[in-house]
């Protein structure tokens, strides 16, 4: 049952990647970050790894359907980093929890049974 | 009197981008996030923000190369002169970036969000086409209707009724920006505005019909070109046919998967067509010249006398791309024959024996 939410997700959040592809052409010379995610009882867990990014240097902006990590390394050699968060239906980037810690970025969005998939 | 050149690393006649760079790298490398086992990266980090505090503002800088040169050169001092001191030492790191937080993230944060303003790309749109065998063998046009965001054609897109109608709230931009500090967290969250959901535009002055969005959803008819030599399951990528952007903004792009349908006639191997072609039994023999359907039209293929069944025979340049028709030999008997024809099938048969 778990296998079969997940693939459902995984098939959502790809849906959504290339929805949002817009996002990554704007920065075309931006590196993409490492995410993963893991479905939890309470919401969606995403962790994404930023490495060698003071706390500063990130910027989380939520938007209703997707979540957009931007980030500036100045070192060792500088670079944009950039990476995008599907976020699907029955989750609420309304409700969002983000902790860094060490180099991951963790944002959980809680469950939303309300809002349905678009 | 500390050396703030000398902390910095710059020389005394350095620019202020030169002076700016170097407290960027330094302070970067002894950030406090970034180095959490060290206890004097702190008192580094706010020396370094002591120096550029002073060495970034021209007053007083000024001020500070004038004590300088007095303490190297005694006697040229004015009297009652005091050391000059910077404040960063007695800053917080949250001071700091707050003060000079553009420097480490400078493209972060409300800054960015304000420059880039409300204009926000499309979004890219999906869709399945069914193409018929001969369209995706040789291109052609095929209609397509889908939903999604299209230009508001009340407001051509700005989301305002008329005029300057910028939510005071985000500034226009539809994001507002903040740093969870309370929870000792320094990244930056953006969400939508509240105000204006987003959009960027006041809603009292917002479009009726957008409602300041500049998009309204439609379902739209879009004529596509499919390329020749198509193939089941190829993806199509057409830039700017997506959804429209937000508040100029551009569209984003469109992804067409190709589902060709098989044809009763036509079967495609890469480049070439296969296909059966009726012969009779009298020309088969004889040879002659018998009409073949391809994809280009009808043509006369020429049977060799002595055909059988089986024999593959090329059309070359009917295929796709260039490629061939290779049209496969079924030589047709007729069911019911005339008298006459029996007659001629037995003597040809006497004949064979």
């Amino acid at each position: 049952m778990q296998s079969h939410v997940n693939a459902e997700l995984e098939r959502e959040i790809g849906r959504l990647r290339r929805r949002y592809a817009a996002i990554r052409r704007e920065s075309p010379d931006a590196q993409e970050l490492v995410a993963g995610w893991a479905a939890e009882a309470s919401g969606l867990r995403w962790y994404v790894v930023v490495a060698d990014v003071v706390e500063a240097d990130i910027d989380v902006e939520l938007m209703p359907e997707v979540i957009v990590v931007r980030a500036v390394r100045t070192w060792p050699e500088p670079a944009f980093l950039l990476g995008i968060l599907p976020v699907p239906g029955g989750f609420d980037t309304g409700q969002v929890v983000i902790r860094f810690s060490g180099e991951t970025l963790e944002v959980h969005v809680r469950r939303d049974p309300d809002r349905g998939t678009t | 009197m500390k050396d703030y050149y000398e902390i910095l690393g710059v020389r005394s006649s350095a620019t202020p981008a030169e002076i700016k760079k170097a407290y960027r790298i330094r302070a970067l490398r002894y950030h406090p996030d970034r180095n959490p086992k060290d206890p004097t990266a702190e008192a580094r980090f706010k020396e370094l923000a002591g120096a550029y505090g002073v060495l970034s503002d021209a007053g007083k800088r000024h001020e500070y190369d004038e004590a300088r040169e007095n303490r190297g050169a005694p006697g040229r001092g004015r009297p009652g002169a005091t050391p000059f001191e910077a404040d960063g030492d007695g800053m917080s790191v949250e001071d700091i970036l707050r003060r000079f937080g553009g420097v480490f993230g400078g493209d972060f944060g409300e800054g960015t969000h304000r420059n880039r303003g409300a204009a926000r790309a499309g979004r890219d749109s999906e869709v399945e086409m069914a193409v018929d065998f001969k369209t995706a063998a040789i291109g052609g046009k095929v209609s397509v209707s889908l939903p999604g965001a299209v230009t508001c054609g009340t407001c051509d897109g700005r989301g305002a009724a008329a005029g300057d109608a910028r939510c005071a709230e985000c500034r226009g931009t539809g994001r507002v920006t903040a740093q969870p500090r309370e929870d000792g967290q320094f990244f930056t969250v953006t969400r939508p505005c509240p105000h204006c959901l987003g959009t960027g535009v006041d809603p009292a002055r917002a479009c009726p019909v957008c409602r300041g969005a500049g998009t309204v959803e439609r379902k739209r008819t879009l004529k596509i070109g499919v390329p020749e030599g198509s193939e089941d399951g190829a993806l199509l990528r057409l830039a700017g046919l997506g959804e429209a952007g937000a508040a100029g903004g551009p569209p984003g792009d469109l992804m067409v998967h190709l589902r060709v349908a098989p044809d009763p006639v036509f079967r495609r191997e890469g480049r070439d067509i296969h296909a059966e072609v009726e012969v009779p039994m009298a020309v088969a023999a004889l040879g002659g010249k018998t009409p073949v359907l391809t994809l280009h039209g009808r043509v006369n293929l020429v049977i060799p006398p002595g055909t059988s069944s089986g024999l593959k025979l090329k059309l070359r340049g009917r295929g796709i791309l260039g490629g061939d028709h290779i049209a496969r030999v079924m030589v047709t008997v007729p069911a019911k024959l005339t008298p006459r024809q029996q007659a001629l099938m037995a003597e040809l048969q006497a004949a064979g024996d």
